[in-house]
């Protein structure tokens, strides 16, 4: 049962997933190609180069967890979840399936991304003060997309076709939100929403710092 | 009447030093103008060879300008010290506070913001008599704690002004609430030492005034990848544990001369990048940058010495954490022994004295620290992981809970 599911997630969502391997692949030598032109030393232009780098790896991760939920949501929501409910298990199972099915797929891209970040430490001189992270690269860039996919995925299984209206609110109540916090000056309320969600053990503390491959 | 009534409007005592200072402005940009109106002049007053030359001024033209540069300085220099004075005659109540006077603007304060000023000095003179001893003489200082409201921003702003400079106590947050006693507490003691370390003119040089006593295990983390992600080897070999390099990252400044003192040769290129051509160098010299910069090592070393100067790699900001080190290193007796060398020009001679080992012992036992806290910050992954796992696992729940 779960091939089959893990099979139509790799079918709806192939494009996505290769493309970004590929992106994530190229990232390390973006990066370093990016960070080479101010000094030739490896080591310093990657780190250089991951400053930059390192934010479009944050939204390349977000975007590709809530992609990731909401392309086979969409496909499921079209056949009005004949397939999903005809199938001989109970409902939870099947979302647990799909969950797990979807959150497996994530790991192709983290592998394309370890595999391109060692390609390119292979390439370079450490000097001693510094060191390499490729495992924790490739980690928090898992567990970025395992973050977004899984706020995609409640989304979309709880609010079911009303999912963009809903966060669209929730969009609009936040910036809202802010903007009456700005006018009456309590800033400090603000900073302690922000500190909630991006302090441990916020849900967004794995993007808090950040993302490099070479650093101290 | 109506022009009394709007005069008298004007020169209400809280618009007073609004027009001192549109004043002492006005006189200021009053004498600059000549100067700016003579640029023209000076220009036009050249040969007709040099005009046409354009790109490459002569050393006459240079001094003009420097010159200018200079006069402008002044004019500017004098301007500020007449706002100064000007806003120190707005200043006249003050508050007394652990033996200090704070000068205070009348009706400025309320309170309980006159009582948080008068406990932050308090505390900041309790901190430094159980660090530096009884005799706190040496960190007298006029302080004038200035505050207004900003109509812009619907803000009262609070400003601190020690001696000289301008300073504003603790985080922007404090900023912003107005003062409290721990922002007065944090700006006053930081001073207080300041100023007595920009009076030794090796540790002014040493730190570029960028001091602060109230160093945080941050700074000496920031120190620490300062040095490990230096251009200049030096460093780097300094955060990997050589006490030689890091006495050069201290003591040494770099130039055409000392080159080796820093930078191996595969940090030419970073050299050649930051140090910049004089203008009137010839076209082989930039040629060689030129080379330089694709790859070519032996032009590296071409261009290196016709170079004006070469920047700093290293910040003041780094250098005063030895500082810091030192005094801690020295205790209770450390500005007592700081003031038995002022005028001693080898700061690494004035801190070892200051902390009472040998310049070595202090050196190591700076590199150890530094890297500690460089170890202590560095990321791990281990919590964050976890957290993300445990949001992963409340979603799915939530998500398991609901049928289409």
């Amino acid at each position: 049962m779960f091939q089959q599911i893990l099979f139509t997630q790799l079918r709806w969502t192939r494009t996505l997933i290769l493309s970004m391997a590929v992106f994530t692949f190229a990232v390390p030598m973006l990066a370093w190609n990016i960070g080479g032109d101010n000094t030739n030393l490896a080591p310093l232009a990657m780190i250089n180069g991951f400053s930059m780098v390192g934010p479009m790896l944050v939204i390349a991760a977000w975007t590709l967890g809530f992609l990731l939920a909401a392309l086979p949501w969409g496909a499921d929501s079209q056949s009005r979840h004949v397939y999903a409910l005809s199938l001989p298990i109970p409902w939870e199972r099947y979302v647990g399936l799909r969950f797990s099915a979807g959150a497996l797929t994530l790991l192709i891209p983290t592998i394309s991304l370890l595999l391109g970040s060692l390609l390119v430490l292979a390439m370079i001189d450490l000097p001693g003060s510094l060191r390499a992270y490729p495992v924790s690269l490739a980690l928090r860039f898992f567990l970025g997309t395992l973050l977004a996919y899984s706020a995609s995925f409640l989304l979309q299984y709880v609010a079911g076709r009303r999912a963009p209206m809903v966060l669209l609110i929730i969009l609009v109540a936040g910036l809202g939100s802010f903007v009456a916090v700005a006018v009456f000056n309590r800033t400090d309320i603000v900073e302690r929403v922000v500190d909630l969600l991006v302090q441990w053990p916020g849900p967004l503390s794995i993007f808090a710092s950040e993302w490099k491959l070479v650093d101290v | 009447m109506s022009e009394r009534l709007s005069l008298r409007t004007v020169l209400r005592p809280g618009r007073r030093t609004a027009v001192v200072f549109a004043l002492a402005l006005c006189s200021a940009a009053a004498s600059t103008t000549p100067l700016a109106a003579q640029a023209p002049d000076a220009t036009s007053s050249l040969s007709p060879q040099t005009a046409t030359a354009g790109a490459s001024p002569t050393a006459s033209d240079l001094r003009a300008q420097r010159w200018e540069k200079e006069r402008l300085a002044t004019a500017r220099k004098d301007s500020l010290e007449a706002i100064a004075k000007a806003a120190d005659a707005e200043f006249t109540e003050l508050l007394s506070a652990g033996g200090r006077s704070v000068r205070i603007r009348p009706g400025s304060l309320t309170e309980r913001e006159q009582t948080a000023i008068v406990d932050g000095l308090e505390r900041a003179d309790a901190r430094l008599r159980a660090r530096f001893g009884e005799d706190l003489s040496i960190f007298r200082d006029t302080l004038r704690w200035k505050a207004w409201y900003a109509p812009s921003w619907k803000l009262r702003v609070f400003e601190l002004n020690v001696g000289q400079a301008m300073h504003v106590g603790g985080s922007q947050r404090d900023l912003w609430r107005g003062p409290t006693a721990e922002a007065i507490e944090s700006v006053a003691l930081t001073q207080a030492v300041r100023n007595f370390i920009d009076r030794v003119p090796t540790l002014q040089r040493l730190t570029g005034g960028d001091f602060s006593l109230s160093v945080g295990d941050g700074r000496f983390a920031r120190a620490g990848r300062e040095l490990a992600l230096s251009w200049a080897s030096a460093g780097r070999r300094c955060a990997a544990g050589s006490v030689a390099a890091c006495r050069a990252v201290i003591t040494v400044r770099p130039n055409a001369r000392n080159l080796t003192l820093y930078f191996e040769p595969s940090d030419y290129r970073a050299v050649v990048t930051s140090g910049q051509l004089p203008t009137d160098a010839d076209s082989v010299l930039f040629a060689s940058r030129r080379r330089c910069l694709a790859g070519s090592d032996s032009a590296c070393v071409n261009v290196i010495p016709a170079l004006g100067k070469i920047p700093d790699p290293f910040s003041g900001g780094l250098r005063a954490t030895l500082v810091h080190h030192a005094l801690e290193m020295g205790g209770m007796s450390a500005l007592a022994r700081l003031r038995e060398r002022q005028s001693e020009t080898d700061p690494l001679a004035v801190l070892s004295h200051v902390a009472g080992v040998s310049e070595d012992s202090l050196l190591r036992s700076w590199q150890v620290r530094v890297s500690e806290r460089v170890a202590a910050e560095r990321y791990s992954p281990g919590r964050d992981a976890l957290a993300a796992f445990g949001w992963t696992a409340l979603v799915l729940v939530g998500a398991l809970r609901r049928k289409p």
